[in-house]
């Protein structure tokens, strides 16, 4: 019997034909990919550098699939799909070496353990994920998975290949009575059928000889449609992956103002070469859909679909401005809520380029929904979006013993308040309950009053980067004058602003929202809670959860207040937005409403009481789960200070 | 001092023409009613020396004919105090002429005093907010706000009369069409009011039942003109329709001071409105803050039913 | 077409009762200065006819450097020159500011359209546009909601009671503008607002005229009712509001 191994391309001798359409195959393959780099090389480049975060993630991502495996059953299985797949490309390679090259590789305990025993598992791997999918897509049709012809092909082509391939394994090893054949352990199954079936050893060699050239020319066909459909993502999502934003695309990008030669996204060549490998890399998999609240309540909008509508354009109509696949409807449609980025396994990046495009019809074309202008004129006119309000920027603060900081004084602690904070009825006593509490800890606390204005947020998400910017830059030098030591805010997109997209601007302050604050001074023991008892439900604001990280501090303090706290159906990363991100505070959505949708959500745990920690989330809410026939709706800060406050007064 | 009244003869029996002429009266001095008119009239009800200017395109005239025509019938020497009702005819003519003859305009006045030699005159200024005195030292074209005058009750006399003869041309191709959209507001006993807040057409829409459940015209604040939803003529404020209904309703209204300016002489009026704070619980009698959206489908069923 | 608009900004019109106060003068706390409403509707106005006529638009403004709001969207919008009559803010005599417009027209070189807003939302005199083409002796049209050009005039259509009122005007014109559908100003465009704060404001100086009307008392006014608050949650409070319009109803108002 001699080493372990096998003949190469036994029984097919005229097999160096095979030469020919791999030639073709390799100049279709590069073609195909050609076109595709045509595309992305007009995108803008943009910066790569530091490498470190980028290649964990790729690792992470790609390698691991941590986020394709969030869904176990079709995760693990297209996990292991990858998985047969590169080993079985490494097995085909290693055929390769030893006929092309005459390297000693096929052969030995390799041989047995690699080239038998793990290729047959991974075949059998691959046909058992292959057929989850199948079933899944045509058996339980979620709404999310296309059911189109290509949909089609590309598994039941690759379950083909795979079967194939095991019959010609089996026939091989039937014929020859391959003393090592029990290591293919699938095939050797196989083969014992054919002897129970006492199929005769010519027609072995004819129907293998037939098979395998079907089998080659099937693969390579395959092989060959790579770069022409959905499968490109083998390649490209690890690509996609690897050029992400480090920070998840959180920040947006600072536009160049003066020197934008267009303001905004309207060509493909506006879009970063990111923006563009992206369209290619989806995987048309449908769950940023899933995810997404505008989707889910019947807006013009799928994240999947604007992807795809881009890929289509960049493919078509590559000199057309945007504007001819993506509508305004659809654009305007979006909270930039990030669960559609949260849920991508192979991180595309939705929000950067709806915002793009709405940086060009904003702010070159003038477009703008209404509600959404209107809130933006408030800022440029008023310093707030809130159109109508009848406060002051102190009307909140009567009567508390608080005072605006004055110029040249020092500042400890600052309390940034936000619009909403000073101008929406419900919002002031949010302001309120967090001074009260702040000033129970003996905090020495300043707010900025009449010298603070909108941090220009609803600005930039609804595309209006100029206004955005002068509010930034004033803001910032305000901030400077006052040089606190820390800045303590009670809204999250204030939070991102003055934490992390300010820093483009000169910003380097110590901010935290007003959860991480209050839980540090509990864990402290700067304030004390009374026992509560109340059976809450936090809803995670997007602003505060998936773009600043923020996830255990506000349910810490619930716990604090003696808070029973019980999570909906989407929590942490996975939430569901309120539906007044992206500037939908300030416009009328007709309905369903996504705030029904969510409030829904929030009944249904039965709690008492639905925590949160943002005041647009706070008034969405509030609607929603009153419609809804919901309980009480308040922040974090309120129902903390409903049990810190009897133990103020029993201090004294 | 002499004082003149200036209105079309069509208007004369209406209020505002009389209020025009009551505060005359109350001035004393000199007094004049300078009428236009489409054809001569033997008996004019009116006050002081009443001349009457005809031409027939005054039936419906065009701004530039209904200048042309008063400036003819003023003459050369132009009263003090030139009276006009507020309304369309001031809106022409009544600033145009006060520049013409080099005097002052005031509009929406709703006080008239004579101090020392000197004529003042008490407006709303500032949207509503304040009320300013202004002291005239040369002549005024005053617009009197309806309402604010005691009425005149003039008697039938003989007018002098003065064809105007050939007037030049005012505009070409014209046409009026009548907006029926706003048409009723000055009569209605009960208006249904729709602002901003309602936030879309179709929110706008939906005070159309709710209207019809009440016999009730529908007027909108400016912001839901601007907003498309309604038209001009529905507009209620200070620069639309200034109406006095039994009960007016203000749905989705924040109650800006120009839109109380237009709604203030209601005898009852219900708000309903999200932001407890919202201005229009100051000019309401009964407030309701509540999202209308949350109510309407409890209140139209309770209504129908 | 020639055309001067004039523009007028005014302390924001929809400042929360309070926030300015009258005590004897204008008191304006941290109400900002925004551009009037009608204003506005000018431009667009003005916007449109002479991007119709293939002209430009000179926009004109009265008072002291916070009119530069109003003078900057005017820029953005597409005016080729901007200008301010340099005079201190407060009251002014309609009829001396009709007389120092018509002077600022002159030394601009006139015009075939002259454009206003129906009423400035500071002291509500709405009168200045009549007042500048009685001193002019220019034909005026007020209420203007839509303008076309057609051929050498303008085919005007005007807010009459009940309705509408259209007609073809040719020759110099003063009008008047109003809200409306067609005269909803646009939203500048970002490029032409940087543009705009770049460009000069020529500081015009006032002509010397005399005064007529003057500021003898300002007072804040007062309007406010007793209201009654109906409380509950939507269901209970849209009961207690049917039973108040059925009883309305039924007594037809007598309450
Ligand atoms: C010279 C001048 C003249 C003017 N003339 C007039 C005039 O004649 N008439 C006029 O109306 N305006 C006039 N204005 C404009 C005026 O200043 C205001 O801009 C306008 O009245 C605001 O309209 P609004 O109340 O509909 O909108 P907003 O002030 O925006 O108010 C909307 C309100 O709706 C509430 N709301 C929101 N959602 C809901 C909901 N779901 N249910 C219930 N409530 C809700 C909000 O709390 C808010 O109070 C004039 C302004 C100027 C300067
Ligand atoms: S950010 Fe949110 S709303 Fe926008 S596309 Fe993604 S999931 Fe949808
Ligand atoms: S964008 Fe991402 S999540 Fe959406 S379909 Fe494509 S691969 Fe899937």
């Amino acid at each position: 019997m001699g080493i372990p191994h096998r003949v190469v391309y036994w029984n097919v001798p005229d097999h160096a034909w095979m030469y020919l359409p791999f030639a073709i195959l390799c100049i279709v393959f590069a073609y195909g990919v050609w076109r595709r780099w045509r595309v992305w090389a007009t995108g803008r480049r943009m910066p790569l550098r530091p490498w470190g975060p980028r290649l964990r993630r790729l690792l992470s991502h790609a390698g691991l699939q941590s986020r394709v495996v969030r869904r176990p059953l079709q995760g693990y299985a297209h996990l292991a799909l990858a998985v047969a797949f590169v080993l079985l490309f490494i097995g085909t390679v290693v055929v390769a070496l030893k006929a092309d090259f005459g390297l000693p590789v096929m052969q030995g305990a390799f041989y047995l353990w690699f080239e038998s025993a793990t290729l047959d598992a991974a075949g059998l791997a691959g046909i058992i994920a292959l057929a989850i999918f199948l079933v899944r897509r045509y058996a339980l049709r979620p709404s999310a998975l296309g059911r189109e012809l290509p949909d089609f092909l590309v598994p039941f082509t690759l379950l083909i290949i795979l079967i194939t391939g095991f019959l010609l394994q089996s026939l091989r090893i039937y014929a020859t009575h391959d003393p090592w054949g029990a290591y293919s352990f699938v095939s050797y199954g196989l083969s014992a059928l054919y002897a129970a079936w006492h199929l005769s050893t010519p027609a072995a060699l004819i129907i293998h000889r037939s098979l395998w050239w079907f089998h080659l020319l099937l693969a390579f066909s395959f092989l060959g449609a790579i770069p022409y459909s959905k499968l490109f993502h083998l390649f490209m999502a690890p690509v996609a992956i690897l050029l992400s934003d480090p920070d998840g695309a959180t920040k947006l990008e600072k536009l160049d103002l003066e020197h934008s030669e267009r303001l905004g996204a309207n060509m493909l060549t506006d879009f970063t070469v990111k923006d563009l490998i992206d369209l290619d890399a989806c995987t048309e998999c449908g769950r940023c859909e899933e995810a997404c609240p505008a989707f889910a309540s019947g807006k013009p909008l799928s994240p999947k679909r604007l992807i795809l509508d881009l890929r289509e354009h960049a493919h078509e109509r590559p000199l057309e401005p945007l504007t001819a696949a993506i509508k305004d409807e659809t654009l305007f449609a979006c909270t930039t809520c990030r669960a559609c980025m949260e849920a991508c396994p192979v991180d595309i990046e939705h929000v950067p380029k709806i915002v793009g495009m709405r940086r060009f019809r904003v702010m070159e074309e003038g477009e703008m929904p209404t509600g959404l202008a209107e809130a933006v004129q408030g800022i440029e006119e008023r310093g707030h979006p809130f159109r109508g309000a009848q406060a002051s920027r102190t009307t909140w603060m009567e009567g508390l013993p608080i005072r605006e900081w004055q110029p040249g004084e020092p500042c400890e602690t600052l309390l940034w308040v936000g619009c909403a904070g000073a101008f929406d009825p419900r919002a002031q006593k949010v302001a309120r309950a967090l001074t009260q509490l702040l000033l129970a800890m003996g905090e020495d606390l300043k707010v900025l009053g009449r010298r603070e204005s909108c941090t220009g947020d609803p600005a930039r998400r609804a595309g209006q980067e100029y206004l955005y910017q002068m509010q930034a830059e004033e803001n910032v030098k305000t901030l400077k004058d006052v040089a606190p030591r820390r800045i303590v805010t009670m809204c999250p997109h204030c939070l991102h602003q003055l934490r992390d997209e300010y820093r483009d601007f000169g910003a380097d302050f110590e901010v935290v929202h007003h959860s991480e604050y209050l839980q540090a001074a509990l864990v402290t023991g700067r304030i004390k809670a009374a026992a509560g008892g109340r059976r809450i439900t936090y809803h995670d604001p997007c602003y505060l959860g998936r773009y600043e990280g923020v996830f255990a501090a506000p349910r810490e303090v619930l716990k604090a207040a003696g808070g029973d706290v019980v999570e909906m159906a989407h929590h942490g990363p996975d939430s569901f937005c309120c539906g007044a991100g992206g500037g939908w505070a300030f416009r009328e959505e007709g309905v369903p409403r996504v705030n029904r949708l969510r409030a829904k959500e929030a009944v249904a745990t039965g709690a008492e009481v639905v925590a949160t920690g943002c005041p647009f989330c706070l008034s969405m809410m509030t609607d929603g789960v009153k419609a809804e026939g919901g309980g009480e709706v308040e922040d974090i800060a309120e129902i903390l200070w409903t049990q810190v406050a009897p133990e103020v007064t029993a201090r004294g | 001092m002499r004082s003149a009244v200036l209105a079309r003869l069509l208007d004369l029996g209406e209020t505002p023409a009389r209020e025009a002429m009551g505060l005359m009266e109350a001035l004393g001095g000199e007094m004049r009613s300078l009428i236009l008119a489409s054809s001569a009239q033997d008996a004019v009800a009116a006050v002081g020396d009443v001349h009457l200017g005809v031409h027939p395109a005054l039936e419906d005239p065009d701004p530039e004919i209904a200048y042309l025509a008063a400036v003819r019938l003023i003459g050369d020497v132009p009263p003090d105090l030139l009276l006009l009702p507020e309304g369309p005819l001031f809106e022409m003519i009544g600033a145009r002429l006060a520049g013409h003859f080099g005097m002052s305009a005031v509009r929406d006045v709703d006080e008239v005093t004579a101090e020392s030699g000197a004529i003042v005159l008490r407006k709303g200024a500032y949207g509503g907010k304040a009320n300013v005195r202004l002291r005239a030292s040369g002549g005024v074209v005053a617009g009197l706000r309806a309402g604010a005058f005691p009425a005149a009750d003039p008697q039938p006399q003989t007018a002098s009369i003065e064809d105007l003869g050939p007037l030049a041309e005012g505009g070409k191709e014209r046409r009026t069409v009548r907006d029926t959209s706003g048409d009723d507001l000055g009569r209605a006993k009960v208006i249904v009011s729709g602002g901003r807040g309602l936030g879309s057409r179709e929110g706008y829409e939906s005070l159309r039942p709710f209207a019809s459940l009440l016999g009730a015209s529908l007027g909108a604040s400016r912001a839901a003109v601007d907003e498309g939803w309604a038209s001009p003529s529905q507009q209620v404020g200070i620069t639309g329709r200034k109406v006095a209904p039994e009960l007016y309703l203000a749905i989705g209204i924040s109650g800006a001071s120009q839109h109380l300016s237009g709604m203030s002489g209601s005898r009852t009026v219900i708000a309903v409105n999200r932001d407890e704070h919202a201005p229009i619980f100051e000019a309401a009698d009964i407030g309701l803050v509540a999202d209308w959206y949350q109510i309407w489908p409890h209140l139209q069923k309770a209504l129908e039913g | 077409m020639r055309i001067l608009c004039f523009v007028k900004a005014i302390l924001d019109p929809e400042a929360p009762p309070g926030a300015i106060r009258f005590p004897g003068k204008v008191e304006s706390g941290d109400v900002s200065t925004v551009l009037g409403p009608f204003e506005g509707n000018a431009l667009e106005l003005a916007l449109q006819i002479s991007e119709a006529s293939a002209g430009s638009f000179t926009a004109v403004a009265m008072g002291d450097g916070a009119q530069d709001v109003a003078l900057r969207k005017a820029l953005a919008l597409g005016a080729g020159r901007a200008a301010r009559i340099d005079v201190a803010t407060g009251f002014v005599d309609p009829l001396g500011a009709a007389r120092r417009l018509e002077a600022a027209a002159k030394e601009l070189g006139g015009a075939d359209v002259y454009i206003f807003g129906r009423q400035a939302g500071d002291w509500d005199m709405g009168v200045t546009a009549g007042l500048f083409a009685g001193l002019l002796d220019l034909p005026f049209v007020p209420l203007v909601q839509q303008a076309e050009v057609a051929g050498e005039g303008l085919r005007l259509r005007r807010e009459i009671p009940g309705g509408y009122e259209e007609s073809l005007r040719t020759g110099p014109i003063v009008l008047s503008v109003t809200n409306g559908p067609r005269t909803l100003m646009r939203l500048p465009k970002v490029k032409d607002v940087m543009l705009a704060n770049r460009k000069p404001i020529d500081v015009l100086k006032p002509a010397e005229v005399g005064e007529n009307l003057t500021l003898a008392e300002i007072a804040q006014a007062q309007v406010t009712r007793q209201s009654r608050m109906i409380t509950g949650d939507a269901a209970s409070q849209a009961a207690q509001l049917a039973a108040e319009l059925r009883r309305f109803l039924v007594t037809g108002g007598g309450n």
